[in-house]
């Protein structure tokens, strides 16, 4: 019983689900490279090197979180997650890193991306969405902010440099952040491109459209089928295909137009509403902040896609006033729709 | 840069045994003295002196490589080390005033150790003056080992704009030009993933050696990150500058890399852009410089 409920409300922070030698292999491997000890580097992982050299050692992201941190402390450069980002995609990560070698344009390739992000990407969850001339993919957390930084720096990095690389060309993408302008700009300009924007709602990227359908020159579209039911295959073995905050953060989209509250969502996953509770705070997070991240995003998006005014997103998100609705908004972002809007 | 493993044990052995006979000295001859004739403020204030000359002694054992220099520098700690812990054993054992020579164990170490330490000082400098003339075109005015990059022995981004502000004073001073130069390699992503990183690192490191080469000794070149390089050009106009930078582009398609493993051959071209500094501050300036480089980069992938 307890195992599927936990095989249904997603992987968690302390779950054993990433693989040793995937991901945080390569970062070790970095770290080595530069001379870093491996004893420092692995301290308090609860790993030992010989981990990461088996293909069933399975840890956390807690503890690949940890590995980060440790990696970043050591290295002590501020290029470590462009670095390590470069070789994170796409990655020798079984079938689905195949199938990414294999698409044939860049919109198969983030849809892959997006469809085993449990493999891919185990701690950013890339969602997407695109109007007429644009592709945005934003990306939340799967189970914490912690380094959220060196996360986001080496997500988008992996991103652009496998597009870039699997293109031939060079794609103007626009990335936006939700932190301050880094001292170390001068990286994100030689990794991510000078199109950048900083203090912004989420961390998202967009590219324009007419890139997104162009064939690429290693396009196999006969064989990714057979290599995509392979991926298939990888993601069964996994605990979960989604983090439990995925799920939560889905299940409140989907259902973001009409009233919501703990209890309803608790009986959804078949957990007691203090259970809900504990593991929200597991995540270091809240049902609060959670419907007010989702209902934060749908604002931008209804507002910047489907262009509705404040009036009908309110609505939308279930407030009945508006002046309810602008107090909400400013505890989300900080700033009125109105001031957001009108940039 | 490896670590060195901490080989110098010599000196430490050689440290202990004299301690050691200079406390069976001292028991010898004297008489140990009960606590309440110790002064603890002495003990505290000598042993600590001790402590830190043993705590010099490690790092510079551990930071230089071996050699004349440091041997001497490393005698001269040994015998400060030695004397002042003979200095701290004289509270805890009186001798009696009697004995003369007992004087010199604490005195006569001390101008030894300062003569072997001023030779070694004085050797020291003579070799900072040699290596500095080799750090011409890499550091200028001041040295900040925190600003230098890990992988590649030149300055990295905030090295470039604290001496572009001073070089940015003294332009606007001497109503001379000031221009930059950015230097990319082109598709060095695929260098990186066709040969590996470990490949990429020795191009790049090789990339900056040669460039040192076709510069002056005025200038200043930084890595600013990846494989972005800038060169600072002091009393530099725009014509001067362009046929600099042509140059530098020249030099790097001219050069062919053989891999470490399978010795394949690895061609580059890169891609450069100018900018002469105008009324703006430094942090402006390498932004113009990097849109700039982006621009002329996207076109050479639309032509190609």
């Amino acid at each position: 019983m307890k195992s599927r409920i936990a095989k249904n409300s997603g992987y968690e922070i302390d779950t054993a689900c990433i693989a040793a030698h995937y991901q945080p292999a390569i970062l070790i491997e970095l770290a080595l490279s530069r001379d870093i000890d491996s004893r420092q580097l692995l301290r308090s992982t609860r790993m030992r090197l010989e981990d990461f050299e088996s293909a069933d050692t399975l840890i956390s992201p807690d503890q690949y979180l940890t590995l980060i941190a440790n990696s970043n402390k050591l290295l002590d450069a501020n290029d470590t997650s462009f670095l390590y980002g470069q070789r994170l995609l796409p990655g020798f990560f079984g079938a689905a890193s195949q199938a990414l070698q294999q698409v044939t344009n860049c919109r198969q390739a983030i849809e892959i991306l997006c469809e085993f992000h449990a493999i891919l990407s185990p701690l950013q969850t890339p969602r997407t969405y695109e109007d007429d001339e644009f592709y945005f993919i934003y990306w939340e957390a799967s189970c914490s902010n912690k380094e959220q930084r060196f996360t986001i720096e080496s997500s988008m990095t992996a991103v652009i440099s496998m597009v870039s690389w699997l293109s031939k060309e060079k794609i103007p993408w626009q990335c936006e952040f939700n932190y301050d302008k880094p001292d170390y700009i001068e990286q994100y300009w030689v990794n991510l491109g000078q199109d950048l924007v900083f203090n912004q709602q989420m961390n998202r990227m967009r590219l324009p459209k007419s890139w997104l359908d162009k064939t690429w020159p290693n396009a196999a579209p006969l064989s990714i089928n057979g290599t995509l039911i392979d991926s298939q295959k990888q993601l069964k073995q996994r605990p979960s295909n989604k983090s439990f905050l995925d799920n939560i953060y889905d299940y409140i989209h989907s259902n973001i137009n009409q009233p919501l509250n703990l209890d309803k969502l608790s009986l959804e996953f078949g957990l007691s509403p203090a259970s809900m509770k504990r593991k929200l705070k597991k995540h270091n997070t809240s049902f609060q902040q959670q419907i007010d991240l989702v209902r934060k995003n749908t604002a931008i998006y209804l507002y910047q896609i489907e262009h509705l005014n404040n009036q009908k997103i309110a609505e939308y998100l279930c407030f009945n006033d508006m002046n309810n609705f602008r107090r909400a908004f400013k505890r989300w972002t900080g700033t009125s729709p109105y001031i957001l809007f009108a940039q | 840069m490896k670590k060195r493993a901490f080989l110098d044990t010599a000196y430490f052995y050689g440290l202990l045994v004299s301690v050691i006979s200079g406390i069976a000295i001292y028991r010898n001859w004297g008489d140990i003295k009960t606590l309440d004739h110790v002064n603890w403020l002495d003990v505290m204030a000598e042993g600590s002196m001790v402590v830190l000359a043993l705590f010099w002694l490690i790092l510079l054992l551990r930071s230089r490589p071996a050699g004349r220099v440091t041997h001497l520098l490393a005698l001269g700690l040994c015998g400060i080390i030695f004397s002042w812990s003979m200095d701290l054993l004289d509270e805890f054992i009186h001798m009696p005033s009697t004995l003369i020579w007992h004087n010199w164990l604490e005195s006569l170490p001390i101008p030894i150790a300062l003569i072997f330490l001023s030779i070694g000082i004085y050797h020291w400098h003579r070799e900072e003056i040699a290596i500095s003339a080799q750090m011409v075109k890499r550091e200028r005015y001041f040295r900040e080992h925190r600003f230098f990059d890990k992988l590649i022995p030149v300055g990295g981004a905030a090295y470039l704009k604290k001496q572009l502000k001073l070089s940015l004073n003294d332009s606007k001073k001497q109503q001379q030009p000031l221009s930059l130069i950015a230097i990319d390699l082109d598709n060095f992503n695929a260098i990186n993933r066709r040969y590996g990183v470990q490949e990429g690192d020795h191009i790049l490191q090789l990339i900056c050696q040669l460039l040192l080469l076709n510069l002056r000794d005025d200038d200043l070149i930084c890595r600013l990150a990846g494989d972005r390089f800038v060169v600072l050009l002091n009393n530099t106009n725009e014509a001067e500058a362009t046929e600099i930078a042509a140059d530098l582009q020249l030099t790097v398609a001219g050069f062919t890399y053989r891999t470490k493993q399978g010795n394949k051959r690895v061609s580059l071209t890169a891609s450069v852009a100018i900018t002469v500094a105008n009324a703006d501050n430094s942090d402006s300036l390498i932004e113009r410089l990097n849109l700039k480089l982006t621009q002329i980069k996207q076109q050479l992938k639309h032509s190609a």
